[in-house]
């Protein structure tokens, strides 16, 4: 990819992201009422808006990065320019992805899922 | 803007407890930074474009599917999959709005750093000097290690010719999995995973890169009907609250 392409990706990205957050503050303070009375305490996601305008939307938004997100993991652990990639990568993915279910830390399940992968390679499967 | 003293006044606001809980979960995110890094840079891409990433846009989640679709060559998919992704952040700022006050300065700031720790440890204070105060702690030094991850995670993986003998390939999969799994621990979110899952695996096998995971979205279908919004009850433990920097 050429470097101009790279730097539009990056460009546009990083501004409407900016835009998105910017965008919601500003909104606060037009929205009646104070939005933040109707978020709960704990609660990261916009969560239960209560009825509402935009409320499709707020309750659909966060399984929207869940559904990028997985299927994302989904391609990049079986999918390798259009083939199945092999054995030992989708093995370690489901290693470490095991290990967090077991509630291990965030950056042992992932070295677990590489060292999996990797060992696995190293004893020959694909 | 973020000395000694604010340090001790933030302490002093919040509680040393929180403090920790905190700084517990930026220091796992940094570590999310390293293996964006690693990652990003195994793929091929350019060493100021990672940063560029994780300086400009810092949303975790979006970063790692816009390197992997850039990687993949396909730089339409990376932009619009990346703001799908981050869409999230307008309901956000709805919600935590008042954070900033009246100051433009702190409005114009705040936003870059509003991620999703942040907001999550702003919604859980009681009141709104403590809901600032978490705010301001938690999403300056995400950013502060965010950066310092994505350089540490360049490093490492600049030094690795090949990804997968490492396995490196099968980390970047794992890492975005561990990111969603408390969404994967309600039926929910695990209905609408499994609908993206198959989905775009199938259709990767048909359809260039890029396009399958916005296919994903169709995961949606399987919400349900039913107002059911995301219950899980957001302790801020560090995989809970990892969901991204994102």
């Amino acid at each position: 990819m050429s470097t101009s392409t790279l730097i539009v990706v990056i460009a546009v990205l990083a501004l409407g992201t900016y835009a998105l957050r910017l965008g919601g503050v500003l909104l606060a303070r037009r929205v009646a009422g104070p939005a933040a009375d109707r978020a709960e305490p704990g609660r990261a996601g916009p969560g239960r808006a209560g009825p509402g305008r935009g409320d499709a939307v707020t309750r659909l938004l966060p399984y929207a990065a869940v559904a990028l997100l997985a299927a994302l993991a989904a391609t990049a652990a079986i999918i390798e320019s259009g083939e199945f990639a092999g054995i030992a990568r989708p093995a370690g993915v489901v290693a470490g992805l095991v290990a967090g279910l077991l509630r291990a830390p965030f950056v042992v399940a992932v070295v677990l899922a590489a060292g999996v992968a990797a060992g696995l390679r190293l004893l020959g499967v694909p | 803007m973020f000395t000694i003293s604010n340090v001790r006044a933030v302490w002093r606001t919040l509680g040393g407890r929180l403090v920790r809980d905190i700084l517990t979960v930026v220091v796992a995110t940094g570590f999310v930074g390293v293996s964006y890094g690693a990652i990003a840079v195994a793929a091929g891409v350019p060493v100021w474009a990672v940063v560029a990433f994780s300086v400009f846009v810092f949303a975790g989640g979006s970063q790692f599917l816009a390197v992997s679709l850039v990687a993949a060559g396909s730089p339409v998919a990376a932009i619009l999959g990346g703001l799908l992704l981050n869409a999230r952040h307008l309901p956000f700022g709805l919600t935590i709005g008042d954070v900033f006050g009246k100051s433009w300065a702190r409005r114009l700031l705040g936003s870059h750093i509003m991620v999703d720790e942040a907001v999550a440890f702003a919604l859980a204070q009681p009141d709104l000097p403590r809901r600032r105060a978490a705010y301001w702690f938690t999403g300056i030094a995400l950013f502060v290690c965010w950066q310092i991850g994505t350089l540490l995670g360049v490093v490492v993986g600049s030094n690795v010719t090949d990804p997968s003998r490492f396995g490196l390939d099968a980390a970047f999969p794992a890492a975005i999995l561990l990111l969603i799994l408390p969404r994967l621990r309600e039926v929910a979110g695990l209905r609408v995973a499994l609908v993206a899952v198959v989905v775009s695996v199938l259709a990767a096998f048909v359809l260039p890169a890029g396009l399958p995971v916005l296919l994903g979205l169709l995961g949606l279908l399987a919400v349900g009907r039913r107002p059911d919004p995301p219950e899980s009850p957001r302790s801020p433990t560090p995989a809970a609250v990892s969901e991204g920097a994102s």
